[in-house]
């Protein structure tokens, strides 16, 4: 679609790498730019430098510079390079004090952003079209001239020009003024979603990654996508925005390599997370999944905090209680939210169907047989497809629950069952590994009281009474543990699955030998059960 | 060894990521880099001792808080920390101590004794100001207030 936002950026970051300019056009650039800059700093400038702005425009028509859209696009793109060599040069002058080279900088990014933001107000009169079109272009050539740059330089890309540039211009573009109020989502679309900030992701430019993050994370930005935008229109832009984050940090956080820079912004997320586990808890919760999913399985903090949200109306009811009866809380018949496709993520379709028609007739008995190969099939780095498991566990759950309404989710109800059989089956059939996964996955549920948590605790708890073989106990043991001796939060449904499993007689918890097996275990035992039951000590 | 489901290998990608962080983790985002140039009071981190404060304390951007702040305090936020939540926090402190600014002179007033005359345009008395170039209060006697010169947003 010509005039496409994608197609507006995309034609952006492509113009960045045309050097074809006509002759003059440099020199015109450059003497605009120092003119706008010393218009946009004089006093005369006007509120909002609106009277400079007037004044300047008009020069810009007298070079002939808004004579076609090409043109402009290129004065863009020289400027942007302009500034960008300015803080380049800035920034290696020797005996310079910071911050004389940050005013330095500002001085000029300041003024292009400025003039930008008019521009874009100001284009089209009262077409929103024109302006956005300008906007997502203007972003995709400085992503362009970022992109380009940090290829070039490696080592010695610099953030801070195109850093302060986005920043700037994103405050400036959320101003309270009805004409910027009337084009905001798209303002927001264009720095987001599938644009600007998502084409610039830590993967495709890492030595842009810490200030991307603080872009992310700028109290402007989240209070406009989370907050201020009706009906969570903005929640989406901003998961993919997260899961663009976690992605970068999966593999080093997997093989727990953590060199200084990767802890940097490993810090950096969990703050980030803080902050929305205190301020936004519902959009982490209408995420976890998604988060969970690319988070590796042994950053059990970083999952805790996501797991550990739960919905501000909500009153979670002491895990310590004595006698709590989970089954009569008012919430633990509702199905959480689940922002994310599951169904689709159950791939191959003959899988699926294979799937589906098991839970429906609870044959043919290879469908078990066959089930460890069909988890294996795929990628590097484990013998398993973890995101397949995920999927499994939890569509395998949800199509139990509504089965189950008549009696009530008990662990006298959830067995006999096709979706037991299955879940049986993996505790059983798989390796170590497998098993760990498969545990992980139906741990990754247990969070505020709702139907899940209590589905996947009984289903957890169930398998634990069930299992003929101590290995099961003793894992699924080891995936609760470690999810509790880490700093808080605790998930809610955690704490009580684990509770339940030490302090009912009926799992003979402390007849096994693991509890025992080495004297520091015992001692963190009995820490975790004392713990648990404060109301005795 | 630390990674529970052992090590993978990183792919090229993954090595070119870590490299570019590495060394973007030499010249790190400033503070600045995302807020307002400061003019007056630029941001400037250094090491200090734990024990001294190293963050304000709470509920420092309330108004009751501003009010308890000598003029003198008052007008140096004005002056020196333009466009910030703080200026706006010491003119409504101002405001509330009946001190007036004035557009022209860039001043704030204060009657020093109820005006000799007042008009629909304008009032004429003693008055005591702030000259900022000076820095310090001075009193003007038979002074004209234009209240076309008069700042009367309401700053709610």
């Amino acid at each position: 679609v010509p005039g496409s936002v994608t197609s507006m950026m995309q034609t952006g970051i492509t113009q960045a790498r045309e050097f074809d300019d006509p002759a003059g056009l440099h020199e015109k650039t450059e003497f605009l730019l120092r003119e706008w800059v010393n218009m946009y700093h004089s006093p005369q400038a006007g509120r909002d430098s609106f009277k400079a702005f007037n004044a300047f425009v008009q020069q810009m028509h007298t070079q002939g510079i808004l004579k076609t859209d090409d043109l402009i696009t290129r004065f863009f793109r020289l400027c942007t390079e302009m500034c960008v060599d300015l803080c380049y040069r800035a920034l290696s002058e020797a005996g310079q004090s910071q911050t004389m080279i940050r005013a330095k900088c500002f001085h000029t990014l300041d003024a292009f952003v400025r003039l930008i933001a008019l521009l874009v107000k100001h284009s089209g009169d009262t077409n929103t079209v024109t302006k956005i079109n300008l906007l997502n272009k203007v972003l995709g050539i400085m992503a362009g001239v970022l992109l380009q740059d940090h290829e070039v330089r490696f080592a010695e890309f610099q953030q801070l020009p195109y850093h302060r540039i986005f920043i700037m211009l994103f405050i400036e573009l959320n101003a309270p003024e009805p004409i910027l109020e009337a084009i905001n989502f798209e303002v927001l679309t264009a720095f987001c979603f599938s644009h600007v900030f998502h084409i610039l992701r830590p993967a495709k430019a890492p030595g842009f990654a810490y200030a991307w993050l603080e872009l992310i994370s700028h109290r402007v930005f989240i209070g406009r996508l989370l907050a201020l935008t009706p009906n969570q229109r903005g929640w989406g832009f901003y998961a993919q925005l997260l899961v663009d984050l976690f992605k970068i940090l999966a593999p080093f956080l997997r093989n727990a390599d953590m060199t200084k820079p990767v802890q940097l912004l490993y810090k950096g997320t969990l703050r980030v997370l803080l902050v929305l586990l205190h301020d936004f808890p519902e959009f982490l919760c209408d995420y976890h999944y998604a988060f969970c999913d690319v988070i590796p399985p042994n950053c059990i903090q970083m999952r805790n905090l996501i797991l550990s949200a739960f919905p501000r109306t909500m009153r979670l009811p002491d895990p310590f209680t004595v006698n709590l009866v989970v089954e009569h809380l008012p919430d633990i018949n509702k199905a959480p939210r689940i922002l994310t496709n599951i169904v689709s993520l159950i791939q191959p379709a003959s899988f699926k169907k294979d799937l589906d028609s098991y839970l429906k007739s609870r044959a043919p008995i290879t469908f078990l047989s066959e089930l460890k190969s069909n988890l294996q099939a795929n990628p590097q780095g484990s013998r398993y497809d973890i995101p397949l498991i995920n999927a499994l566990v939890l569509y395998v759950g949800t199509q139990a629950i509504p089965l189950l309404q008549t009696k009530g989710v008990s662990m006298s109800t959830i067995a006999p069952s096709s979706h037991m059989d299955i879940f049986e089956n993996l505790a059983v059939n798989l390796d170590t590994e497998g098993r760990y996964l498969f545990l992980t996955a139906i741990a990754n549920q247990l969070r505020y009281p709702n139907s899940h948590t209590h589905y996947f605790s009984c289903a957890l708890l169930y398998l634990f009474r069930q299992a003929n073989d101590q290995t099961i106990q003793e894992l699924i043991t080891r995936v609760l543990l470690e999810r509790l001796i880490v700093n808080r939060p605790h998930p809610w449904g955690l704490l009580i699955t684990f509770i339940e499993l030490i302090k009912n007689q009926n799992f003979k918890f402390w007849d096994h030998e693991f509890v025992r097996c080495a004297p520091e275990i015992e001692k963190l035992f009995e820490n975790v059960a004392r713990s648990c039951y404060p109301q005795k000590q | 060894g630390m990674a529970p489901l052992g090590p993978i290998q990183l792919t090229k990608d993954q090595h070119y990521q870590l490299s570019n962080l590495e060394a973007a983790y030499h010249h790190l985002p400033h503070p600045s880099d995302s807020e307002r140039m400061r003019h007056f009071l630029p941001r400037n981190p250094c090491p200090t001792p734990t024990y001294y404060p190293s963050a304000t304390f709470p509920h420092a951007d309330t108004v009751e808080l501003y009010q308890r702040c000598s003029t003198e305090t008052l007008f140096f936020i004005f002056y020196y920390m333009e466009g910030t939540k703080a200026q706006y926090l010491a003119a409504k402190a101002l405001k509330k101590q009946s001190w007036r600014f004035h557009t022209k002179y860039m001043m704030w007033f204060q009657r020093h004794e109820e005006p000799k005359q007042i008009t629909e345009e304008y009032e004429q008395g003693t008055y005591i100001y702030f000259d900022y170039e000076k820095w310090g209060q001075k009193k003007k006697e038979g002074f004209t207030f234009e209240y076309r010169y008069l700042e009367d947003r309401d700053l709610n």
